[in-house]
């Protein structure tokens, strides 16, 4: 198989999960779109160089982590489109889901909260617990990803978890009520 | 090593990373202490919330789109990879030296757009393509280099942003939302702003305004429509805004982050999204404040959090143009007293919305 040809089957096999990882981290489909796109573009300018010495998924998410701290330190300015799936071309159109009335309700507001409670750690634990908590990575691979020692990604964990329990919690119980 | 209290190693523990001697030592410590032990069934629970979120799909075109991005990278590339580029580079690092040397060279000429979106928007010089034509011209001292990308048969579009230009502001007509007299329950006066300060300390409230402090529910991983489905038509714009009362609310833990960000606005479109936002925030306190009635064909929805992360926002003015709505706002720290979650904003169908910062 060629480089291209390899790369192609890169993106199809990776992208769901590069996608994934970059809506968590941003929190917003457009902007998860956007980082997605510029990760496989320094992928691929950096295809040739890469050896394989890690697994493609840790190469990809380390891209993607950076390209998202980049996001962080330039985004000043956002503009906002609408929510309207009746008009939209499917071009942006989120993943679509059961239009069962309540139970679909209560579960993607949960899925909300979370995604918002997230949003508000700092960013390095952030990133962190996607990539433990919601990803399944090992500590070595989130070390790899985030290129940082192995103590600060236990450190960091042991506390992105406790900030999180702090902050998830009390909207859960006023959920369940 | 210190057992109590140790975060880290409840973590580590939940990952069952501790070794067995470690693991005994904790559990037999969280027996007896209760605070440890219900610190680790907060963060487990916490953990199982987050890994029940379901993962996002993405967009069917998305893969199309990256292989077709990085094609047009691969023809706007400057210097392609492999042994042609270094010749390439080469015959450019002669060039310049000469020129150098020479003297016809001032410091200001020197400018590569690589990049379509590293590309200035008033670039003298146009955007690079490998197998672009170059020309260079001498007027008096000064030497130009122009690479010309449009003469290349399949040069890609590069994307244009439109800078924001304000036009004079669309008519307003402002409006509140009024509390029923008989809900005028206590959480009724959470939306209001109409709390004393004996009834602020209540658990209850607390997370009520917890649930203010977050956006609602209501998506705004948002969907660009397509043009020709929205009208646009002339009518004033109306806005209505919740009024900020004088009396104070208990200010809502912090969830903001560490980066200078804009409000999290939310646009509805559509009666479904503002009957769920308005239902979602009424069971979130406790009210059932009547639906607003927005007339969807011609109008939509803009909701700026009054506060969010420890800053308060107050909407100054919404500017129309063509085809987008500025929505221009004023930032500080937050104050006591706390105005109401969210300030609604009642405006004309537009494709795009835009938050723009005053000073």
């Amino acid at each position: 198989m060629d480089k291209k040809s390899e790369f192609q089957y890169m993106v199809k096999a990776e992208m769901p999960k590069v996608y994934n990882l970059a809506y968590r981290l941003c929190g917003d489909f457009h902007q998860a779109k956007d980082i997605t796109q510029e990760t496989f573009l320094k992928a691929y300018q950096s295809f040739e160089k890469f050896e394989g010495r890690s697994q493609m998924f840790t190469y990809l998410y380390r891209i993607t982590c950076n390209v998202w701290k980049n996001t962080l330190r330039k985004k000043r300015f956002k503009t906002f489109t609408s929510y309207s799936p009746e008009n939209s071309s499917g071009e942006f159109d989120p993943p679509a889901r059961d239009p069962s009335p309540y139970d679909e309700m209560q579960r993607s507001d949960r899925c909300r909260i979370v995604q918002k409670c997230l949003d508000s750690l700092p960013p390095a634990e952030k990133a962190i617990i996607i990539l433990r908590d919601m990803e399944d990575r090992s500590y070595e691979e989130i070390s790899s990803i985030l290129n940082c020692r192995l103590g600060t990604v236990k450190s960091r964990l042991a506390r992105a978890r406790k900030s999180l329990a702090d902050r998830v919690l009390p909207f859960m119980e006023v959920m369940e009520k | 090593m210190n057992i109590h209290n140790n975060t880290e190693l409840l973590s580590l523990y939940m990952d069952g990373k501790l070794d067995k001697g470690l693991a005994g030592k904790l559990e037999a410590h969280m027996k007896i202490c209760r605070e440890c032990r219900e610190t680790f069934q907060k963060m487990a629970q916490a953990r199982c919330y987050i890994s029940t979120v379901e993962p996002v799909e993405p967009t069917l075109n998305l893969e199309k789109e990256i292989l077709e991005n990085i094609h047009s990278e691969r023809n706007l590339s400057l210097f392609p990879s492999g042994k042609f580029s270094l010749a390439l580079g080469a015959l450019a690092a002669v060039l310049f030296v000469s020129l150098l040397f020479t003297g016809k060279f001032k410091k200001e000429d020197i400018r590569l757009a690589m990049t379509p979106e590293e590309t200035p928007m008033e670039e003298e010089y146009k955007s690079v393509d490998s197998g672009a034509t170059t020309e260079q011209t001498e007027k008096g001292d000064d030497v130009k280099i122009t690479i010309d990308r449009d003469k290349t048969p399949d040069a890609p579009e590069i994307p244009h942003q439109e800078p924001v230009l304000l036009a004079k502001s669309a008519p307003t007509v402002s409006g509140k939302f009024e509390v029923p007299a008989d809900k005028a329950s206590v959480n009724s006066k959470i939306m209001a702003g109409q709390l004393d300060e004996s009834e602020m300390e209540t658990p209850e409230l607390k997370k009520a305004e917890e649930i203010n402090e977050m956006e609602s529910p209501v998506s705004r991983e948002l969907i660009k429509p397509p043009e020709k489905t929205r009208k646009e038509k002339s009518s004033s714009l109306m806005e209505i805004r919740s009024e900020r009362q004088d009396k104070p609310l208990p200010s809502a833990a912090s969830v903001g982050t560490d980066f200078d960000k804009l409000p999290s606005a939310i646009v509805i479109r559509d009666n479904k999204d503002w009957n769920r936002i308005w239902m979602t925030q009424n069971a979130a306190q406790n009210l059932s404040l009547k639906l607003p009635e927005v007339d969807f064909s011609r109008k939509m929805v803009v909701a700026i959090p009054s506060r969010e992360a420890g800053r308060e926002y107050s909407v100054v003015n919404t500017v129309e143009e063509k085809d987008r709505i500025v929505i221009q706002f004023k930032e500080q720290s937050l104050q006591k007293p706390v105005p109401p979650p969210y300030q609604i904003n009642v405006v004309n169908q537009k494709p795009t919305v835009e938050l723009q910062k005053l000073d």
